[in-house]
């Protein structure tokens, strides 16, 4: 068994431990709830900012609250001796994060297809929530580094998610004019959001792309060039 | 005896810092030996020890583990070395079994931890969670994560520090026994005591540098007066004489003493391992 699964199988135990997929069930289902309450137009337009909001920014304060714990614990310092790699670690977390994401869409498109009868394609669902995880992860981790405690994690995370929810704030009171709202999607929040939009409603292909692209640049850069090195950085001087 | 550790002119400074944390120290440690590093808080104890284990790059001079630069060893470096931190590294709402059968499965060579709690004593403790842990305990627990795959060189921070007497008995007792069977252990300490019952080699460090290596006998002789003290009862007073070590046998006045005194005490002039740490760390300083 590699060291990889064994890293995510502990990154899912400690998940259920510290009782985090517990809530994370709860808090589902307070969607699941509200998804039976509205009518299907409004389900197929809530949805998608459901599911960013609920696998995309909440598994920055997931991430951020964890790392917090595991810092002052020493993990991230025992961890480094260990025939592991930081990277190992950084995608086991990832990983369990996009793990925890799974049970939510799931059980979201479940509500979907149960009370509206939404059939939802659930592969493209899950590949487009993954990029989401990977892009607002990387987004939080470089928060998380940049930060001292959990508290100044917390102040940065409010400032982050006013800039990365204006775009779909503004493009959905037509602020920004219908020519120039593809800019919206320099915004992960706004493109992760495009990507759900797009399994209920016909949207342009090169949007799409694009947003792919975006998602997964995000990611690629941030976490091999910026987040590996300070994590091992960080995590020795805890 | 092969070395396990050989570190020549090593130079490091923190890339935040302007001073210079380690100044061109140079040591070695052999195998099957058990070496202490002494000195001070922020003497460079923990900076060397990260280097060691490859926590920190971008020094200058050569760190060599059986002859190979540690900066060009891979992760399988870590399957050799076992690593004790002072401060504890456990999850907290994770039980002590579950911390390690976690770290356990990390790695190829596995011992049975099972047998390590019972001999440190946390065997009743074992399915408790480890935030429930004393200090002691925690230590303790530390020390085991740290034995966990069988290593051939074991790193040491402090590790009886917190302990009551009886279980750093218990600790020292099993190091002993480690470099019996042919391990390397490092330890960082500031306890002479330990250092005392424990080390083969020593050496001071303080303000990045590093003074010459010992083992602790050698270093009581070469700082110790040689000279013995008696204590003797007088005339219903207290009296104390004391006479050079060199021609004892021959001495007259140290022979009518013992037989004509009443004697209380007799001390040699062998210091403690607390006065030389207070006068190598000094002279460093200078």
């Amino acid at each position: 068994m590699s060291n990889l699964w064994k890293l995510f199988k502990g990154e899912v135990f400690r998940l259920a431990k510290y009782k985090v997929l517990f809530f994370g069930v709860l808090v589902s289902a307070i969607w699941v709830l509200v998804i039976a309450l509205v009518s299907k137009a409004e389900a197929e337009s809530f949805i998608p900012f459901l599911i960013v909001m609920d696998d995309g920014l909440m598994a920055i304060v997931l991430l951020g609250s964890m790392f917090y714990y595991e810092k002052q614990e020493g993990i991230a310092k025992s961890l480094l001796v260990a025939p592991i790699t930081v990277s190992q670690v950084l995608i086991a977390k990832v990983a369990a994060a996009i793990f925890s994401g799974l049970i939510s869409v799931v059980l979201i498109f479940l509500a979907a297809l149960i009370f509206h009868g939404l059939v939802i394609n659930l592969f493209l669902a899950i590949i487009y929530m993954v990029l989401a995880v990977i892009a607002h992860t990387a987004i939080g981790y470089v928060i998380i580094l940049a930060s001292r405690d959990f508290m100044g994690m917390l102040v940065k995370y409010m400032g982050v998610i006013l800039v990365l929810i204006a775009p779909t704030i503004l493009v959905a009171l037509n602020i920004i004019p219908t020519n120039l709202s593809f800019l919206a999607i320099l915004s992960p929040t706004y493109a992760s959001q495009l990507l759900i939009e797009s399994i209920f409603q016909t949207t342009d292909l090169w949007k799409i792309l694009v947003s792919v692209g975006w998602l997964l640049t995000i990611g690629g850069l941030l976490y091999p060039l910026v987040i590996r090195k300070q994590y091992q950085r960080y995590a020795l001087e805890g | 005896m092969a070395l396990a550790f050989e570190v020549k002119h090593l130079k490091f400074t923190y890339p935040s810092s302007k001073k210079t944390t380690l100044d061109d120290i140079s040591f070695s440690v052999e195998q099957g030996k058990i070496f202490g590093l002494l000195g001070p808080s922020g003497a460079g104890k923990s900076t060397t020890q990260k280097i060691l284990t490859k926590l920190l790059t971008g020094y200058s001079g050569e760190v060599l583990y059986f002859g190979k630069e540690v900066k060009t060893l891979g992760r399988d470096f870590y399957e050799r070395i076992g690593v004790g931190f002072e401060a504890p590294v456990h999850f907290n709402k994770l039980t002590g079994n579950e911390n390690l059968a976690y770290f356990s499965s990390l790695y190829k060579t596995k011992v049975d931890y099972n047998a390590l709690m019972t001999r440190v004593g946390l065997a009743e403790a074992a399915n408790q969670p480890v935030g429930e842990y004393s200090k002691g305990m925690k230590v303790r627990l530390n020390f085991v994560r740290a034995l966990l795959n069988d290593p051939d060189f074991i790193f040491l921070d402090e590790p009886t520090n917190g302990l009551d007497p009886s279980n750093a008995h218990i600790v020292k007792e099993m190091i002993k026994e480690l470099r019996d069977q042919g391990k390397t252990i490092f330890i960082s300490t500031h306890l002479m005591g330990e250092v005392e019952q424990l080390c083969d080699q020593v050496a001071f460090i303080a303000h990045g540098h590093i003074s010459s290596m010992a083992s602790p006998q050698a270093l009581k002789l070469k700082y110790g007066k040689k000279e013995i003290t008696i204590e003797y009862a007088h005339n219903g007073k207290a009296e104390k004489q004391v006479f050079d070590m060199n021609g004892l046998a021959e001495n007259q006045a140290f022979l009518d003493t013992l037989k004509k005194e009443e004697i209380i005490t007799v001390h040699s002039g062998e210091t403690t391992m607390e006065d030389i740490f207070m006068k190598v760390t000094g002279e460093l300083h200078e």
